[in-house]
């Protein structure tokens, strides 16, 4: 810390209050702001918050790129909503994917990431077309899973809340069925 | 609604759960719900009433809870609407004040970094909480808050430089970018392993190197020639003159002139040293080397079970939470399936195959199961052709057994021919005749020798790595489950590796009981004795680790290298098939577990192996990481990382097992040589410890007595059964409540189903009749319009 160049408008306060508020250290801090700095520093010295869009954003941190996810990624994590990322937004999303995040935190996130109609339930629309997301490749075309079989997983994991038959999931129930997968923690994660 | 608060300060914790839980449901009601639900009333169906539910709200609500301050029941709720889309810091009041103290508002500055919203919200709720008034703590309290502040600022700093400092941390980003999250967790598990061996060697390298290079032995001279003294055989084993070999072949083979250096059993002093530390302490220090001897291998067995208990210890926990069943498989493929830190274009790819591939599979299974009832002659078949490869494994298994043995024998003999084992002797006048060392400079000659002495070992590796091959054949065509494929795979591979061991084992045991160390190296009747039978032993582990290491650097780099080489150039598919590798998880981790019992096993013979060990494991994290990332592409089999992990404890487990046993018997049971080592003199290394059990005060010793009477043993024993027969019932217990909140719950649903029925039954009779009204009172109108005009 202190070793490197300082970055405009970041005071040794604001890290200090970065590294309260998200599960990222000091150095994880000062490591994305260098990158972030490099994508064009007269833009970030002129402005703090300034804004970057999607492409420039993707150029520099290329572990969005072959996401399947990656527009959700901007639309949940883009504090204006606008598809643009400012420093802060990247710092939440790597706090989120943070190996050291907790599980209820990073439910949360997620479910608000695989919400895709964004209506605060995952239905079985929801589910079906999660389903697509992963097992398609964007770039062929021949390999998609059939209608009746997606119904079908999505069928299996409503029912088994079958307690209410509204036939989606809710935020808290989302993050109960999180807790006993094993494979959510380590799945969800990545370094930006 | 705040007034259920107040009852909570009287109950234990246990139950205030509950309480606090129901509290919570009905502060959620608050005053926006009721208005919402009036403005739905026109989609009066269960469904959509449901959807109102606060259970199914994206709302938040994080109460700081604080269960051990006794006389702080007061809670801030912090209640957040998001559909709002934005904060309501609405503290409920209680009926006493409701100013939080400092602690608590640290606790609750901790608690925002969980909260799912942007970082802006983030600095705005905590530039009020800290300028929100709070009391001061006192006395005892403040203490107590501004040690756990100091902790917690104390672990942040240890992180950030434990985040500085870890080791191949950009490897495994780039592993994991290409392969995710399964491949990286088997090169963690091999950094662990680095670590492990680590400590080991600091182990050794303080208590037994060390003292051994820095202090000085004091020399004894042999006065008079008596048969079994320990000073004459040892002084004629340790000088007499070596044979006149290559240095490099003594190198690798570990014989010449490597045999009285530190790296092997026989040098290791049997004396107590004494030595000063003339500027601190004035009278003379003792260090007793053969007891550090023993004490070092038994402390570093321990330190390991405990490494690989805590590791695995977390890993069964997983196992345990987690439940087979199809709700869980579909929910781990379709929420945790996708690596998020896949980035690489070829990778991802291969990844959306080998999710589709494994959704297809588990539907598949399900058919699977449902069409048991297949004809009984398919199954018989089935069950048939099983036992038949089965059978064709035991085989195999046995037949590499007799292999390595007749080779064993066959080395073993040749060697015995070419070259003799000592030239002459200082004490005996008789020189042998000068063909012999004619013999042995002849390069040719040497270079049978170290062929000779490498033979087994060769086939050993090279076994090990064919046949894998050919039981991953085999068990295609047994048709087993996926989920059993990787089981018996490396089970079967398991016990082949063993086998070869096992056999080696056999082989020196047979050997060194025959010809072993009874013979003073003073004056030797038969010439082909070993002096020291545990430099010997020492020696072929040294050598087996040497080929392992050398075979797995030639296979990576001139094998598998032209192999990826070809896939990746050629467009016949025949190269391709022959070329292109996958990183098959289970072999990789059969590797670096087999590298650590050989380490283990051999530890106590070659205390140098441990720093033998690390120095290869950091070489092979290079070599599998070039294999990884070059030789192999992505694989199309989604490995499980908490699966994984628990494998690669468990197997490293049994390696453990494994290989203390051997030792254990040897220090237990078997004659130590007369001619080297620290045991010398002794009838079994275990006679030294109960010996310097022989001196310790009286006390101590009443009391281990009496720990191994019966009058101790007995009521220990029962109680222990008591408490694992208790802890047992505990969790049977467990289970039946967790069926019975289930039943309970089901019950729940139900009531809330028929409300939520009853209530939209309500509302559409309510609506039926308004509509009524509304229509007879235009009818009125109408009436009275027309009355009207008439």
């Amino acid at each position: 810390m202190g070793c490197s160049q300082s970055y405009p408008g970041l005071t040794e306060d604001i890290l200090e209050d970065y590294s309260t508020l998200t599960y990222l250290t000091k150095g994880e801090v000062l490591h994305l702001m260098k990158k972030f700095y490099s994508i064009s520093p007269e833009k970030l010295k002129a402005n703090y918050n300034h804004r970057f869009s999607k492409e420039e954003i993707l150029q520099k941190f290329d572990v969005l790129r072959n996401n399947p996810f990656q527009d959700r990624f901007f639309k949940v994590f883009s504090s204006k909503k606008d598809g643009h990322f400012s420093f802060e937004d990247i710092l939440d999303l790597a706090s989120a994917m943070s190996p050291d995040c907790s599980l209820e935190a990073k439910a949360e996130w997620a479910f608000k990431l695989y919400d895709l109609d964004e209506d605060n339930q995952i239905s079985e629309r929801d589910i079906t077309e999660i389903i697509d997301r992963i097992t398609c490749d964007p770039n062929c075309y021949n390999r998609y899973l059939d209608n009746e079989l997606k119904k079908k997983i999505a069928n299996i994991i409503l029912e088994e809340l079958k307690l209410d038959s509204t036939g989606s999931i809710g935020l808290i129930e989302f993050k109960i069925m999180m807790s006993r997968i094993p494979e959510f923690v380590s799945s969800f994660y990545f370094r930006l | 609604m705040s007034g259920g608060n107040s009852k909570n300060k009287a109950r234990s914790s246990k139950t205030a759960g509950w309480e606090e839980a129901t509290g919570e449901f009905y502060q959620e009601l608050y005053p926006g719900a009721e208005q919402e639900l009036f403005d739905n009333l026109h989609r009066a169906d269960a469904t959509s009433l449901a959807t109102l539910l606060p259970s199914k709200q994206a709302r938040n609500t994080t109460t700081a809870k604080r269960a051990r301050s006794q006389n702080e029941r007061r809670q801030s709720t912090f209640a957040r609407n998001t559909q709002n889309r934005d904060i309501h810091l609405s503290m409920l009041p209680d009926l006493s004040e409701n100013l939080s103290n400092e602690e608590r508002t640290w606790d609750e500055i901790m608690q925002i970094k969980s909260m799912p919203v942007p970082m802006a919200q983030k600095r705005d709720l905590k530039a009020s909480l800290q300028n929100a008034t709070k009391l001061r703590l006192q006395g005892l309290e403040q203490l107590h808050w501004r040690q756990r502040k100091v902790w917690h600022r104390f672990r942040i700093r240890a992180a950030e430089i434990m985040g500085k400092l870890e080791l191949w941390q950009s490897p495994m980003r780039e592993i994991e970018g290409k392969f995710g999250t399964g491949v990286v967790s088997y090169f963690l598990f091999l950094r662990w392993l680095l670590f492990l061996n680590i400590t080991i060697s600091i182990f050794v390298i303080l208590f037994l190197i060390l003292p051994k290079v820095l202090l000085v032995e004091n020399k004894q001279n042999c006065q008079d020639f008596q048969p079994n003294s320990t000073q004459c055989c040892s002084q004629a084993y340790l000088h007499k003159n070596l044979t006149d070999s290559n240095i490099i072949l003594d190198v690798i083979q570990g014989t010449g002139m490597m045999e009285r250096t530190i790296l092997f059993y026989g040098v290791y002093s049997d004396q107590i040293y004494t030595y000063y530390i003339k500027d601190f302490i004035e009278s003379q220090m003792y260090y007793n080397m053969p007891l550090a001897y023993i004490l070092v291998p038994i402390s570093w067995a321990f330190l390991s079970l405990i490494a690989i208990v805590k590791t695995g210890a977390k890993g069964f926990k997983e196992r345990l939470v987690e439940s087979e069943g199809q709700f869980y498989t579909y929910c781990n493929i379709v929420f945790g399936g996708w690596d998020f830190c896949i980035h690489d274009d070829k990778s991802a790819r291969i990844k959306h195959k080998a999710l589709y591939n494994e959704i297809k599979g588990s539907l598949e299974e399900e058919r699977y199961k449902e069409e048991k009832l297949r004809s009984r002659e398919s199954q018989i078949l089935l069950y048939l052709k099983r036992l038949f490869i089965n059978i064709i494994v035991f085989i195999i298994l046995s037949a590499c057994g007799v292999f390595i043995y007749h080779v064993l024998n066959f080395s073993h003999d040749q060697l015995r021919e070419v070259s003799p084992t000592d030239v002459t002797s200082p004490f005996v006048n008789v020189t042998r005749p000068e063909k012999f060392s004619f013999h042995l400079k002849n390069p040719f000659n040497q270079l049978k020798i170290t062929f000779f002495e490498f033979l087994p070992f060769l086939c050993i590796v090279i076994l090990n790595i064919i046949v894998p091959e050919v039981f991953s054949y085999l068990i295609k065509v047994e048709n087993y489950n996926p989920a059993h494929v990787i089981i018996i795979a490396l089970l079967r591979t398991v016990l082949l590796r063993l086998s070869s061991l096992a056999v080696l084992l056999w082989q020196i045991y047979i050997y060194v009981n025959d010809e072993h160390g009874l013979e003073c190296a003073f004056n030797k009747n038969n010439p082909n004795s070993v002096e020291c039978w545990e430099t010997y032993v020492g020696q072929q582990f040294y050598k087996l680790i040497l080929t392992d290491f050398a075979v797995q650097f030639i296979t990576t780099f001139f094998i598998n290298l032209p192999r990826a080489f070809v896939a990746r150039h050629s467009t016949s598919r025949c190269l391709k098939f022959i070329g292109e590798q996958d990183f098959y998880l289970p072999k990789h981790v059969l590797d670096i577990v087999y590298t650590q019992t050989i380490i283990w096993m051999g530890s106590f013979f070659c205390p140098f192996l441990p720093i033998i060990g690390t120095i290869f494991y950091f070489l092979i994290f290079y070599i599998k990481k070039f294999t990884c990332l070059t030789n192999c592409t992505p694989s199309p089999v989604v490995y499980k990382v908490s699966k994984s992990k628990s494998l690669f404890m468990s197997v490293l487990l049994l390696g453990f097992i494994l290989s203390i046993a051997p030792v254990a018997y040897s220090i237990a049971d078997i004659l130590p040589s007369i001619n080297c080592g620290p045991f010398r003199g002794f009838n079994r290394v275990w006679d030294l410890v109960i010996l310097t059990f022989d001196k310790f005060p009286s006390l101590l010793r009443e009391i281990i007595f009496f720990i191994g009477t019966s009058t101790f043993a007995v009521p220990a024993f029962a109680v222990l059964l008591f408490f694992l027969y208790y802890y047992w019932a505990v969790a049977t217990a467990n289970r039946h409540m967790v069926t019975v909140l289930r039943n309970q719950l089901v019950l729940e649903g139900h009531d809330k189903q028929f409300l939520l029925n009853r209530l939209s039954a309500f509302i559409r009779q309510h609506q039926k009749r308004c509509e009524k009204r509304n229509r007879a009172s235009f009818v009125d109108d109408d009436a009275s319009i027309r009355h009207s005009s008439r």
